[in-house]
């Protein structure tokens, strides 16, 4: 059920629905119809036994009448035996259903000499005769007939009895005592009695059908049964016997209401078939019999139960019906759903152009818009999203991209403590080569140097953490970590001045200045982590160690490598180090000790061209106006001053006026008129020591050299 | 209701009897029970159809019995050769002449019994002072009698005829009733035992022993061999009858059909369960077929006491042994 699909639930909800309804209908008019059928079987059964049993009455009563009346007579006059005879003589010739008539006195009294005197008529092959009962094997007084009314002093109906004279019919007698006034009391006289066949009882209560086996039967007070379609039973079984024959203790309560005159409507097994069978039972007037009727409930319920089973064959072909419109209608309905499904999944691979049919129901419809909408919007996002991912992804590692795609948590503010490796790379008078070039020459000029930077560092695998105009502050070991991040960042460094000659190259057949670049790299710890606001974030690092790197960094001069103590604590064994600088810094206490790179061992192996640096002494000095920067600004400049040595990298002057250690300068050449030529050269004073009289002597180191004034220098140093 | 045809129906009856299961050349003798067939003469019924008779060398006819044919009678007149009559019956004629003799005592209990109903007030003995008491006639009312004698009751006593109704329809309080049959013929008239009072006059020191296989004296002289086979068979009969009650009953049944009696398979049933009661009954002592001599001297002072014989009859004329081996 959990796995079926929605067309499949609803036809076994409907189904199931529809099932228990009918099954509760049919039920219930199974029931009601039954119930129905029951009371109309109750009021037949009451009719019918109504009918029967006065039917049966009347004859009974015909009979009575006879013994009655000769009592009556009896008592009323007195009477020879002559008119007697000639008396039940009519009486029995006028009353066809009476079999016998007698009228039997007490012992002595009709005759003192005759101890018994009861002549009795009765029918023989058509013709009457008569005789007279009593003898010594035949002692009427004590027979049921003659003994039971006379001691209860009432009519009776005999209990019925096997006639043994003519074989197998069954006969009951009617006896009424009567009376004579002897010494004051009233004594019992004599007993009249009628006989009459059961057999014309019989055919009465046989002639009674029910349905197709249903059929009435009588019970005497004794219980036994007197008539009975299966004639074994007649006479032979009582109520009592067939309840023990059947272990059917019911039927023996039964049997005891019906002797006791009750009448009822119960269930029983037909004393025959054994079929479950209804049966009504009443008495019959003052005979003591009870008349019984027998209703096979198979067929009395015949008709509803034809009835259910059309009603079930109907039900079940309508519910198949029902079944088929069902599945019909709801995969109609769930078609649009399983295309929709489908064209999901396909959405869910990457495939947004699809889109599904805007048709069927009204829901469905809207849903399929709703999600064809999806689709367009997704692909509007998708593709918002591809370029800034791509645009990102310029500035930042894949990593760094794919982190902040792939994790909420990464997008998260707040930082961790890392060691990295830190890269600042800075050009070389930059800002003064370029304050002649339209902007578009500049921003050309700087993409080239930038674009390849970025690429040597992204495959250096650093992350970017800021461009300011030409400089670059690129860091290594977060958020991804890197155990060799030092030699790494070192590598790159060396990497990135190694593309320099490529770029420089490139910028002489454009015209363009020649570009130095210094690059600083520090390792140390700092905090990691997504800075900004929730508008603005950058995956950045904060840190006195930046700070110190990018320090580091403004004592580099074009194409060197600087690096920190503690980075090259880490990697002393792979670099070849050329000259230590001893720096004193603003900010730190203590003066740091800086390295200059010249080329990394291991795996990166890399080394930088050779410069020359050795100073070389000018045969004639050449003359320089100094200008003292401070934060970019000139503050002022020095009298006079002399290049006495020189080489490509810095230059030894003498001076007459102001020089400190660390000073940031700008050298003029001079002509030989003490006019400016073209060209700037920037440095950064390294050493000052006091010379001959009011000149000094200062070491400087260029910074960066102008195209004009590298052709001089060169010029110059050619001469040498 | 009426008896003119007893002398055709007679005749009827002995002419047809059911011929014995193996066609045994044996000797042709009858035999006649004390009434109509029933699970009384359940053990003799199946000796003939189990061939327990033809088995001893007897092709035994058995005679349907009943009211209007009596052993006592028909022995003494030739028409039947063996015969069951109740103990008493057989000492009262013994006594009176007749030269029948008891060759196998089967019923050594009496089923003789009192029965009324708890509603007219009957719970103990003594309830039936002044009670109308139906009895059977003849020996039927020794006990009763002896009972009532020794219960110091006076009770109007009114003949019994042959059925219940009497009793049923409340014609009187009291009537009597053999256990096997008229007191199950009550329950099987709608009245539960619950019901009833009854009492079983064996129970109150009154146990006269019923049915017993009797013979003429002539009869015995003439083949002794013969009388003992018989009395064997019957008692085999009898063992096989209670062993095998569905297969007995089946027997039992085939001759009241035949007999087209009034009754039904759960009152035989119950007759013979009665039976075997009173035949073998629990905690006796006594082997099947015999008499003891002290049960004789005790039933026939009784009789003698209450008038029904004058001088009791020799107890070793009167009974010939067929059970015991000494008399093989």
């Amino acid at each position: 059920m959990k796995n079926s699909g929605l067309a499949t639930r609803l036809t076994i909800f409907i189904l199931t629905s529809t099932a228990i309804i009918f099954v509760a209908t049919l039920t219930y008019n199974y029931y009601s119809g039954k119930a129905t059928i029951m009371k109309d079987a109750l009021t037949n059964a009451k009719n019918l036994a109504l009918a029967t049993g006065n039917k049966i009455e009347v004859t009974l009563q015909g009979v009575e009448k006879i013994p009655r009346i000769l009592a009556t007579i009896l008592e009323e006059q007195p009477f020879s035996q002559k008119d007697l005879l000639r008396l039940m003589n009519r009486a029995l010739v006028n009353n066809p259903e009476i079999y016998g008539i007698s009228v039997s006195f007490e012992p002595f009294a009709v005759d003192p000499k005759r101890y018994y005197f009861a002549p009795y008529v009765y029918r023989d092959q058509g013709k009457i005769k008569l005789i007279y009962l009593g003898n010594d094997t035949y002692r009427y007084f004590f027979l049921d007939w003659y003994q039971i009314p006379k001691e209860l002093r009432c009519p009776m109906w005999s209990e019925p009895y096997f006639d043994e004279g003519a074989g197998n019919i069954v006969m009951a007698t009617y006896s009424v005592p009567f009376y004579r006034e002897k010494e004051g009391r009233k004594e019992v006289w004599g007993v009249a009695t009628a006989d009459i066949s059961l057999m014309g009882l019989e055919q009465l209560v046989g002639s009674v059908k029910i349905y197709r086996t249903g059929y009435a039967f009588l019970v005497s007070q004794n219980g036994r049964l007197l008539t009975h379609p299966n004639e074994k039973l007649i006479m032979r079984e009582s109520m009592f016997s067939l309840a023990v024959s059947e272990h059917d203790p019911q039927l023996r309560q039964i049997g005891r209401d019906m002797i006791r005159g009750g009448h009822g409507f119960v269930p029983v097994n037909d004393f025959v078939s054994r079929e479950k069978s209804w049966m009504y039972y009443t008495p019959l007037g003052t005979s003591g019999l009870t008349l019984g009727v027998i209703f096979p409930e198979n067929e009395l319920f015949a008709g509803v139960r034809r009835l259910s089973q059309r009603l079930i064959i109907i039900g079940f072909v309508g519910l198949i019906f029902l079944g088929v419109v069902i599945t019909l209608l709801s995969r109609g309905i769930t078609k649009p759903l399983r295309v929709l499904a489908q064209t999901t999944a396909a959405l869910g691979h990457g495939d947004f152009s699809v889109t599904v049919p805007e048709t069927g129901a009204k829901e469905v419809r809207q849903l399929a818009h709703s999600f064809n909408e999806l689709g367009l919007q997704l692909t509007d996002y998708m593709e918002k999203r591809d370029f800034i991912r791509d645009t990102f992804g310029r500035y930042v590692t894949q990593e760094v991209v794919k982190r902040l795609l792939e994790s909420e948590e990464a997008l998260a503010l707040g930082g961790e403590t890392r060691e990295v490796t830190l890269l600042f790379s800075d050009l070389r008078g930059f800002t003064a080569l370029t304050a002649d070039m339209d902007p578009e020459q500049v921003i050309t000029f700087l993409n080239r140097y930038l674009e390849r930077m970025i690429e040597i560092l992204l495959d250096y695998r650093a992350v970017i953490d800021e461009i300011m105009g030409d400089g670059i502050l690129a860091f290594f070991g977060a958020p991804e970590p890197l155990e060799d991040h030092p030699a790494r960042a070192v590598a790159c460094a060396l990497a990135m001045q190694g593309a320099m000659e490529g770029i420089n190259a490139a910028n002489a057949a454009d015209g363009m200045p020649y570009l130095e670049m210094g690059i600083a790299v520090n390792t140390g710890t700092v905090v990691v982590g997504n800075i900004g606001s929730e508008k603005r974030t950058k995956y950045s690092v904060v840190g006195a160690d930046v700070n110190f790197a990018s320090r580091i960094e403004s004592y580099a001069v074009g194409g060197q490598v600087l690096i920190g103590p503690a980075t090259h604590w880490r990697i002393k064994d792979i670099v070849e180090v050329g000259e230590v600088i001893r720096a004193e810094m603003k900010g730190v206490p203590e003066p740091a000790t800086l390295y200059e790179v010249r080329a990394i061992h291991g795996p990166y192996n890399l080394r930088l061209q050779e410069r020359r640096e050795a100073l070389a002494p000018l045969a004639q000095s050449l003359p320089v106006q100094i200008y003292h920067i401070k934060n970019k600004i000139i503050t002022g400049a020095t009298s006079r001053a002399w290049i006495t040595q020189l080489s490509d990298t810095g230059a030894v002057i003498n001076f007459e006026g102001e020089l400190t250690a660390w000073e940031d300068v700008r050298l003029h050449l001079l002509d030989a008129q003490g006019q400016e030529v073209p060209g700037k050269i920037y440095g950064k004073v390294i050493a000052v020591s006091p010379g001959s009289g009011d000149s000094h002597e200062a070491h400087l180191r260029f910074t960066s050299v102008s195209p004009e004034s590298r052709e001089v220098i060169s010029a110059a140093l050619v001469k040498e | 209701m009426r008896r003119f045809f007893s002398t055709i129906l007679m005749v009827f009856l002995l002419t047809a009897p059911f011929p014995a299961a193996p066609a045994a050349a044996g000797a042709k003798v009858t035999f006649i029970p004390q009434w109509a067939p029933q699970s009384q003469f359940a053990g003799y019924y199946v000796a003939h159809d189990k061939g327990f008779y033809a088995a001893r060398g007897l092709d035994v006819k058995i005679l349907q019995g009943g009211p209007d044919f009596p052993p006592s009678e028909l022995l003494p007149a030739g028409k039947a050769d063996f015969g069951t009559m109740f103990l008493t019956t057989a000492i009262v004629r013994r006594a009176k002449g007749s030269k029948i003799i008891n060759i196998g005592q089967i019923v050594q209990r009496s089923a003789l019994m009192l029965v009324a109903r708890k509603s007219s007030g009957i719970k103990v003995p003594a309830d039936m002072n002044g009670k109308k008491v139906a009895l059977w006639g003849e020996e039927f009312q020794i006990q009763p009698r002896a009972f009532f004698q020794q219960q110091h009751l006076t009770v109007k006593i009114l003949q019994q005829g042959t059925t219940m109704n009497l009793f049923l329809r409340g014609g009187v309080d009291v009537a009597s009733a053999m256990w096997y049959n008229e007191y199950y013929r009550i329950l099987q008239a709608g009245i539960n035992p619950e019901e009833l009072t009854t009492f079983l006059l064996a129970d109150y020191g009154l146990n006269f022993p019923e049915d017993g296989i009797y013979c003429l004296e002539s009869t015995f002289q003439k083949d002794p061999r013969r009388c003992i086979n018989f009395v064997q068979a019957s008692i085999a009969g009898w063992q096989y009858a209670f062993a095998h009650q569905d297969e007995a009953l089946d027997i039992v049944m085939k001759y009241v059909n035949a007999a087209n009696l009034p009754t039904n398979r759960p009152q035989q049933k119950w007759m013979l369960e009665r039976m075997q009661d009173i035949i073998l009954p629990p905690g006796g002592k006594i082997p099947l077929g015999t008499l003891e001599e002290a049960t004789y001297e005790k039933v026939a002072r009784e009789l003698k006491n209450y008038g029904f014989i004058e001088k009791i009859p020799d107890f070793h004329q009167f009974y010939h042994n067929c059970e015991s081996p000494h008399e093989k």
